[in-house]
């Protein structure tokens, strides 16, 4: 390692600032676009949702200053807090069934025969329309749906899901769709791991779990941490699968359903009249956007490990 | 001298009260600055942002309306049929200032996005302008009617409405023909109504405003109108106590916890309910005139859409739809003779013939399956959808509904409905104050 990093020194001791000074021109010119596009549609709004959250806006009229009361009022309001809790529930606890399923299924399907169809079915619910698969959960679902007959033809209370446990059916399905997504990424990259590690821990007497612990793990770590980001930054950002809970097009579904997206949603544009309230659905915004970059952060320190090459 | 003199004042009084009474009559609904229409600036396209799509009927009927008008004036109309979220691509339009120079959409939704933010234009002069060819104003020929509908904080019109949704409680007729003629008055005749047949109540609960019409119906009939309203927006939330709700609030008791529901009007997902209703497995739907249109692939050819009044209420729920035209078009003038023209009988005849909805002119017939929801908004004096409460912003699905359907479940009492519900809405409305 510390002969590459001498060599590497070397070399642009020798040629460098030409090479480097055109190398930095070029991604300067590369990037420009892109950082200019980026700016415009990502980073104006954003810093503009945090100027328009210390204020008291109905979209068309002036804005009045409200400081930090929108936030002081968020942290009151037993609307807001429990679409903010769902909205954990669904990351953390959300994050561990997804994953847990996952690496069992990766487990399971490592040396099955028709492995790639076995993932294109499990994928499958990720394609599907959200609306398409809330009308497939509400037939499942319903007092005399599916998932009640099975029940009662076991001989077991049938529970009113989606008059009593909607959030749980809502955070069912998202697992439901979401796993396959994760099995697939994994799965490709599990694909990467030469075969002989596998035979050699076999003949070593290692057992599947032990494989999967020493082997597939450690070889698949960089791609299990970025999976992890991936589903921290989009389980903050559930919306349709539950939004299309809500009935008709123009009903939202129950607030005891809520995450903080449908929350906002519901502060601005939801609703047969909507609210128009957007200084307080900025920050709403603002606090899922921070809450966003936390666990971002806190999770890459905590998966941080250095890769393996193989 | 002096008969000089009264003989000089005569006629100047008799002018100016000769003018006040044109100008009055002029008014039509109470229109006292904008009474009079521009002039179209020639050759200037209307820009027209419609809440249809453009394969549904009412598009059908409205381009029809359009071509006629360009005919008639040589005004063009560009329409861009953007379906009902119009108004929330409307809002950030309003901001930039390139707005349409008309819109429809239903009265309480324009009042949620133009009229509280003050970007509506006054449309008085349409009211009281003369129909072509048919001597009555615009207001006269039926929009007047639903005039405390469409009237901002001022008192004038901020929508000339083309359409009415009224509720009432659906029926078959086939299966219960003997009630057109013989409707039950009050609620307990209602119920017995109920009980005589071992009726049951098709309910789609998981839509909470759907829900909330039995006791808002209800509580409307018991106060009034508008008083449902005023409850809502105690600060205090202790409006909810008053003793004067207990009758209104037992008889929904007694509706939810006596088994009248269906079963699984609370744990379903919409449409499943009203499609059972359809197909004869529920009795009564208790829905907005929409109920024919949404459920008519799912009822047998010998179903007979017929609708009881809520009984008991002297006012009808009403909803109305109709053309707004934001402050800031840049061609009001002519977006207001297009609203004229499109009142004229042939021009609406279509909606009720083709898109099969019930007019806002008594005098074009109703479809058949919504002639009696017709029947009631021509008898009955009107009253907003939902008492108004959809105005409120999030008020209804953030503390209405949901402490609502609890109740109308059965799992809470009316007592516990009040106070809960009280409780809430104190926080909400210290939230939004």
């Amino acid at each position: 390692m510390a002969v590459l990093v001498r060599e590497h020194t070397t070399v642009h001791r020798g040629q460098g600032p030409t090479i480097t000074r055109q190398r930095r021109r070029a991604f300067l010119v590369l990037a420009l676009p892109a950082v200019v596009l980026y700016t415009i549609f990502f980073v104006g709004p954003t810093v503009a949702s945090f100027w328009v959250s210390l204020h008291a806006w109905d979209g068309v009229t002036e804005m009045r200053w409200r400081g930090l009361d929108n936030f002081t009022l968020l942290f009151e309001d037993e609307v807001f807090l429990a679409a903010f809790r769902n909205t954990l529930a669904i990351l953390l606890a959300g994050g561990v069934l997804v994953f847990l399923l996952s690496f069992a299924l990766l487990l399971g399907m490592r040396a099955m025969t028709g492995r790639r169809f076995a993932r294109s079915v499990i994928f499958f619910p990720n394609i599907i329309a959200p609306i398409v698969l809330s009308v497939l959960w509400g037939f499942l679902f319903s007092t005399d749906g599916l998932v009640n007959a099975a029940l009662g033809g076991m001989g077991l209370d049938a529970p009113n899901w989606l008059g009593d446990h909607l959030f749980l059916v809502i955070f069912l399905g998202l697992i439901w769709t979401n796993t396959g997504f994760y099995v697939t990424i994994l799965m490709a990259s599990t694909d990467r791991i030469p075969r002989y590690f596998y035979e050699a821990a076999e003949l070593d007497g290692a057992g599947p779990l032990q494989q999967f612990k020493h082997i597939t793990m450690p070889l698949t770590w960089d791609v299990v941490t970025i999976s992890a980001v991936i589903w921290t930054i989009s389980s903050l950002k559930v919306f349709d699968f539950i939004y299309a809970f809500g009935g008709t097009s123009n009903d939202l579904p129950p607030i005891h359903t809520w995450n903080t997206a449908v929350f906002i949603y519901g502060q601005t544009f939801g609703g047969r009249v909507p609210a128009y309230s957007f200084g307080y659905a900025s920050a709403s915004a603002v606090i899922t956007l921070v809450s966003v970059v936390v666990f971002v952060l806190l999770l890459r320190r905590v998966m941080r490990r250095d890769p393996i090459q193989f | 001298m002096m008969r000089r003199s009264v003989s000089h004042r005569l006629p100047r009084t008799m002018v100016i009260l000769s003018v006040v009474a044109v100008t009055v009559s002029a008014c039509g609904i109470g229109g006292t600055e904008n009474t009079r229409m521009g002039i179209p600036e020639p050759g200037a396209p209307i820009s027209y942002w419609s809440m249809w799509e453009e394969n549904e009927p009412q598009a059908t009927v409205i381009k029809q309306a359009i071509a006629a008008f360009t005919k008639e004036t040589g005004i063009q109309v560009k329409v861009e049929w953007q379906g009902r979220k119009v108004l929330q691509k409307l809002t950030p339009a309003l901001r930039s200032g390139d707005v349409p120079d008309l819109v429809d959409q239903d009265g309480n939704s324009i009042r949620g996005a133009m009229v509280a933010n003050g970007q509506h234009h006054d449309l008085s002069a349409v009211m009281s302008a003369q129909v072509p060819g048919e001597g009555k104003t615009v207001a006269e020929v039926g929009p007047g009617r639903y005039r405390d509908l469409i009237i901002d904080n001022a008192g004038k019109p901020f929508l000339v409405p083309y359409e009415a949704l009224g509720y009432g409680i659906f029926y078959n007729g086939a299966k219960h023909p003997d009630l057109a003629t013989k409707a039950p008055a009050t609620w307990d005749d209602f119920v017995a109504m109920l009980d005589g047949r071992k009726a049951k109540l098709a309910l789609d609960g998981d839509i909470g405003s759907y829900a909330a019409l039995w006791t808002v119906h209800a509580l409307g009939a018991e106060l009034g109108s508008g008083k449902v309203r005023e409850l809502a927006t105690d600060k205090t939330g202790r409006a909810w106590s008053n003793p004067r709700l207990r009758p209104a609030l037992a008889r929904i008791e007694k509706l939810a916890k006596g088994g009248y529901f269906a079963p699984g009007s609370f744990g379903s997902k919409f449409p499943a309910m009203q499609e059972k209703w359809a197909a004869g497995q529920a009795d009564f739907l208790l829905m907005g005139s929409w109920a024919p249109s949404e459920t008519q692939k799912s009822a047998p050819q010998d179903f007979q859409y017929r609708a009881l009044p809520f009984p008991g209420a002297s006012a009808v729920q009403t909803a109305v739809i109709g053309f707004a035209v934001p402050k800031r078009a840049a061609h009001r003038a002519a977006a207001e003779r297009f609203i004229v023209s499109f009142m004229k009988k042939e021009r609406m005849q279509g909606l009720a013939t083709v898109a099969l909805n019930i007019t806002t002119r008594p005098d074009i017939p109703a479809p058949e399956q919504l002639a009696d929801i017709a029947r009631q908004l021509n008898d009955k004096p009107v009253t907003p959808f939902y008492e108004g409460l959809d105005t409120l912003g999030t008020y209804p699905i953030e503390v209405f509904e949901p402490v609502h359907t609890e109740f109308l479940s059965g799992k809470i009492t009316a007592t516990e409905f009040v106070t809960r519900l009280g409780e809430k809405q104190a926080e909400f409305w210290k939230k939004n104050s």
